[in-house]
């Protein structure tokens, strides 16, 4: 509890950093390829236009309830890998540059807060080309809008958790991001990014009944409820409450292991 | 150097490294639960370490390679923790060794931006000082070269040059300046002295005899890992010139012996061992201030144990969300799983929730107006259940919503009611505006909450329906 308000705390008191330190550390990366910062719009541009030859014209995706399909899955796609990098490099990013920041006078915890500015822009195009399609389809902007209010923070504060808590473990047994990285492959399908698990007669309905526990079903689908204006999230209610709970477990245990060993990194690497 | 202020204060240092084959994940692993185990093999790289640094001192620490000058240097900066003692530092800390910190692929001119930056400089200021550190890193043009093009040389001026600017209160140089060549070296040297004199604090590791003795006020001899002595250069560094040359002398054999043997005392050390050594420098000392230290060397300086009220609250959560997920997988609602647990578990879990299916609302309007009593209703729920189960498997026309009939060619408003084991007024009533004289096929008619006598007779329906 104390250990996660010091975390928070950190966070408000070093966002300035944090925003310097992503602004140049994509500087850094960018400047090794000759479109620069071009490709963080050009990157997840290719990526729908990928998804869409693929599933918009090959395969005449549709969506539940006849969505447009296209908004539909690049919305799922935005908000998902959204929190995957951000949990993914989050946790990484202790562990490979704790030493600088052992040098500079902040602490190793607004680091996976730095990586997640950085993946911003990618999420913004991403949902917003999700939003924009929608738009074709008849569906403007409406005060549902108002939920992204509610719904980016909720999408921020989960992913971090997650990946402050990854980090930890992975300092401890390195080994771990493979299995990050195959959990979230699983999840990707499990989660309704791509295509709705409903339409699988094999998956018993019970299952499906549950999908809304599952935290990224929760919020990709309340990013899909701002789009097509289909719910307000109190409207979810027993979920609203199952994924605070999850949130306020993972951040309080996330926050205990990192300042168990943040000060004792070195000794762990 | 007049002036009584303490810049940097550290008490009973030491600092335990774990040698393990391999990185043990399982120690690792409980280390981050809570409990540790005692390991036997231990590496004490610095052994009870006490002094005193004020303000306006350099002070040099010299000794052989592994005698824990850097791990000392590091530990001052806070890159490492130590594993006892307390290290007070007042005052900013700023570390200079060969190309710190630096991002490889910006130019030498957003480093500095992005130092400076990091350390809560303004735009404004760093406009005002880019072009010092520029002239004072002696770069010229390469200043708007990519970093990782750098020499050595160049990288630690560079280094040099911003950490001069960021006006830290105490500087440590660990062998940063090694690299360098003559001139810069005595450039560096002026612009310590002047900071020498504004009362800042400079730590120096280095092996360079003649550096030290030029700009240090008080050495650190450490040897394996213990201080040998501390003191004026004057003293300290003939007495370790003096070491030196008699180590060299000795016959190899007995330089490896003594290098064994002062490893062992390193591996053999022990918090008890600290202890002791504590409570025999202090003979004066009472009992209660022994016991005091004692505590505080228990105590590790972090004590991040969980406390009793987020203990709770973490249990609490997870229990609760684990009971959504239970509720979420079964066909009660929240309520009703806490009002029955044992029925909740026994016959709801992993069952399909037939409320949220697509003829819910219709369904249940129909529920509402013919039962009153909710056990009923319930009940009914149930029935209902099993017989769309039936149909699923023998029909297909009707598989999303059992409570309606899809009228057949050839059927009249009494077969159906007959098949269906209602009367024709049954029918009627839950079917309000339509017209039954004149059905036809495909036309849905609402059927009346099927009894459970009923149920026999639907399935008997759906057969000869096929």
């Amino acid at each position: 509890m104390k250990d996660a308000i010091l975390y928070i705390k950190e966070q408000i008191k070093y966002f300035r950093i944090a925003v310097n330190l992503s602004k140049y550390s994509t500087k850094s990366t960018s400047m090794q390829n000759r479109l620069g910062r071009l490709w963080e719009i050009l990157d997840p541009l290719v990526q729908l236009a990928i998804n869409y030859i693929i599933f918009g014209i090959l395969m005449h995706r549709s969506a539940p309830a006849g969505l447009p399909p296209l908004s539909w899955m690049f919305i799922g796609m935005g908000v998902y890998s959204f929190a995957q990098h951000i949990i993914v490099t989050g946790s990484k990013s202790v562990s490979t540059q704790f030493k600088m920041t052992a040098k500079m006078k902040f602490p190793v915890s607004i680091m996976p807060t730095a990586s997640m500015i950085g993946f911003l822009t990618e999420f913004y195009i991403m949902v917003g080309a999700g939003l924009v399609i929608a738009m074709f389809s008849g569906y403007y902007p409406s005060l549902y809008w108002l939920q992204l209010l509610y719904y980016l923070p909720m999408l921020i504060i989960f992913s971090l958790s997650l990946s402050l808590l990854c980090s930890s473990i992975e300092i401890v047994f390195p080994d771990f991001k493979f299995f990050l990285n195959y959990i979230f492959k699983f999840l990707m399908y499990g989660s309704g990014v791509i295509f709705d698990l409903s339409q699988f007669k094999v998956i018993p309905k019970f299952l499906i009944q549950a999908q809304m526990v599952d935290p990224f079903y929760y919020l990709i689908e309340g990013f899909r409820d701002i789009a097509f204006g289909r719910a307000w999230f109190w409207q979810k209610g027993i979920f609203n409450v199952s994924f605070w709970l999850l949130t306020i477990f993972i951040l309080i245990v996330a926050a205990n292991f990192h300042m168990k060993i943040r000060d004792r990194i070195s000794d762990y690497l | 150097m007049n002036t009584n202020k303490v810049k940097i204060k550290a008490e009973y240092l030491t600092k335990k490294f774990e040698l393990l084959p391999a990185k043990s994940s399982k120690n690792k692993a409980k280390s981050l639960i809570g409990s540790n185990s005692k390991n036997e093999k231990d590496f004490w790289a610095l052994r009870n370490i006490s002094f005193e640094i004020r303000d306006g001192e350099c002070v040099g620490v010299i000794g052989l390679n592994g005698a824990g000058k850097s791990t000392l240097s590091n530990i001052i900066s806070g890159q490492i923790a130590q594993t006892t003692g307390r290290v007070e530092i007042n005052g900013d800390v700023s570390i200079i060794a060969a190309s710190a910190g630096m991002q490889n692929n910006l130019s030498g001119r957003e480093n500095i931006r992005l130092k400076a930056l990091m350390v809560g400089m303004t735009n404004k200021e760093i406009k005002s000082k880019m072009d010092d550190i520029i002239e004072f890193s002696e770069l010229g043009p390469f200043i708007d070269q990519p970093v990782k093009t750098y020499s050595s040389g160049m990288k630690a001026k560079l280094g040099f040059s911003i950490m001069v600017h960021q006006n830290p209160d105490i500087m440590i140089i660990d062998e940063g300046l090694s690299v360098g060549d003559k001139t810069f070296v005595d450039k560096s040297q002026k612009k310590m002295f002047e900071f020498r004199d504004e009362g800042k604090t400079i730590l120096l590791v280095s092996h360079d005899m003649r550096t030290i003795k030029e700009w240090c006020d008080r050495v650190i001899w450490l040897n394996y890992g213990e201080v040998k002595a501390y003191g004026r250069p004057e003293e300290v560094i003939p007495e370790y010139e003096k070491f030196v040359q008699w180590f060299k002398k000795l016959p190899k054999k007995e330089q490896e012996k003594f290098k064994t043997d002062q490893r062992q005392a390193q591996l053999d050390y022990s918090v008890e061992e600290l202890k002791a050594e504590i409570v025999s420098q202090n003979p004066s000392k009472s009992r209660r201030v022994q016991r005091e230290v004692t505590e505080e060397l228990k105590n590790k300086k972090d004590n991040h144990k969980l406390s009793l009220t987020s203990k709770v609250i973490v249990w609490l959560c997870l229990l609760a969300f684990i009971w959504i997920t239970l509720v979420s997988l079964s066909n009660a609602t929240l309520a009703e799983s806490l009002r029955h647990p044992k029925t909740f578990f026994t016959e709801r879990l992993f069952k399909s929730d037939t409320r949220n299916m697509t003829s819910t609302t219709k369904k249940e309007a129909v529920v509402k107006t013919s039962s009153s009593s909710k056990k009923k209703a319930s009940q009914a729920k149930k029935t209902t259940r099993v017989s769309s189960d039936q149909k699923n498997t023998s029909s297909s026309s009707s598989t999303s919503n059992q409570n309606t009939y899809i009228v057949q060619a050839g059927d009249s408003l009494s077969i159906i009611a007959e098949n269906h084991g209602y009367s024709v007024e049954e029918i009627q009533q839950v079917n309000p505006g339509v017209d039954f004289s004149v059905i036809h096929p495909g036309q849905e008619i609402n059927l009346p909450e099927p009894t459970t006598s009923a149920n026999s007779t639907t399935e008997q329906s759906d057969g000869a329906n096929q």
